[in-house]
């Protein structure tokens, strides 16, 4: 960490998103448990409509036509979900460094977020 | 040093101040993770001082016309950020200076134990022994009081507030104006006794010779005369199915019941 110093501002912005990235989204076959560090509350806000969408997706399949209560429907139900995670995790990573680093801004910066999104509704009310 | 060179500068601090509590657990403690505690730290520091701006700022945000308190408004968050994350760069590094130094106090502490109870263990055992009996007697004790504490609230169901419901012709169940009141055996035995001859907590038996039966709608627990517990349901069938044993300083609802002149 010595040669931190002499890294560029674009370097160093690069190895901080890095770094956030490994808290945000896990890369081992399992979940960790790491705190609501960086864009994790974007990612767990994302992955509820996505889940939403596939849960749709499969009512559309209809597996269950007599409208019994089967227990095994909560395979593709709790599925559903783990793939929503996937997705969500997916697409924070595909948005870019630029994308990230504002929407992590927009977070930190939550008070400025609140009361300008709150004022900006007020304006158009 | 100009404006922009200067807050490039402190952006850059700030980032590298980031990476380095980022990459602390990560080098020296992998696997363990910072607490829980630091994000809400974090944030109680943020509302602090967007409280404290705002307040300052209040009267000036009234004044101007809207975009300008906005901008102001905005502004003075953007400060409270920067000023919690200030304060709360130095409350880190204090975190972990402290850690480390409580750290190897603690292990001091115990190694210093282990010898002490090691050279001198006729000293130290009897000491111990002590120590640990009164410890788990007065959980033990502690416990007992919040189990009955809560017993109490647990085990009072709404009943019919008409009072001449909870009177029977040879019973009456210990109630106040809108709830049963449940009580330990010892109280409960009293009360019961102290209504008149013939009064007292009921049998098993007696449960089905109540005149008329209490007009329940959930069961409850009550006290048996032999300080076990029963269940006084709705129905005779819910009534006196099981018995249980029961600690005296338990809270439970209790029927006082009056025996007839022939027994």
């Amino acid at each position: 960490m010595s040669n931190l110093e002499n890294l560029s501002d674009q370097e160093l912005l690069e190895l901080e998103d890095r770094l956030l990235l490994l808290d945000e989204v896990p890369s081992g076959v399992y979940i960790q448990e790491r705190r609501w560090k960086g864009g994790r509350p974007l990612i767990f806000l994302l992955t509820i409509p996505l889940w939403v969408l596939l849960l749709k997706g499969i009512a559309a399949l209809n597996l269950n036509p007599r409208r019994e209560s089967n227990p095994l429907l909560i395979i593709p139900y709790l599925g559903s979900l783990f793939v929503a995670m996937l997705l969500a995790m997916w697409i924070w990573k595909l948005i870019g460094l630029r994308a990230r680093t504002a929407l992590r801004a927009m977070l930190h910066y939550w008070p400025v977020t609140l009361y300008l999104g709150l004022s900006l509704l007020r304006f158009v009310r | 040093m100009s404006t922009q060179a200067a807050w490039s500068a402190y952006r850059r601090r700030k980032r590298l101040l980031t990476i380095r509590s980022l990459t602390h657990y990560r080098d020296h403690f992998y696997g363990k993770r910072d607490s829980w505690a630091h994000p809400v730290l974090r944030f109680l520091l943020v509302c602090f001082f967007s409280a404290v701006l705002l307040g300052l700022l209040s009267k000036p945000l009234r004044w101007l016309d809207p975009i300008s308190s906005t901008l102001l408004g905005a502004s003075a968050l953007f400060l409270a950020v920067e000023l919690a994350d200030e304060l709360w760069f130095r409350i880190y590094a204090s975190l972990e200076r402290a850690t480390t130094t409580l750290g190897a106090a603690l292990a001091l502490l115990m190694i210093a134990g282990v010898l002490a109870i090691g050279l001198f263990p006729d000293a130290m055992m009897p000491a111990l022994h002590g120590l640990s009996e009164d410890v788990s007697s007065r959980f033990e004790a502690w416990r007992d009081e919040k189990n009955a504490k809560l017993g109490r609230i647990r085990k009072t169901p709404k009943i019919s507030k008409d009072p001449i419901a909870l009177r029977g012709k040879n019973w009456v169940l210990s109630a106040d104006d809108t709830h049963q009141r449940a009580s330990g055996f010892v109280e409960a035995e009293r009360e019961c006794e102290a209504m008149g001859a013939g009064w007292g907590l009921p049998k098993l038996e007696d449960l089905s010779r109540l005149e008329p039966r209490p007009p329940l709608t959930q069961p409850l627990r009550i006290w048996l005369q032999d300080g076990s517990g029963t269940q006084l349901g709705p129905t005779p069938e819910l009534t006196g199915r099981e018995i249980f044993s029961a600690k005296p300083q338990e809270a439970m609802a209790f029927l006082c019941f009056r025996k007839g002149e022939n027994e």
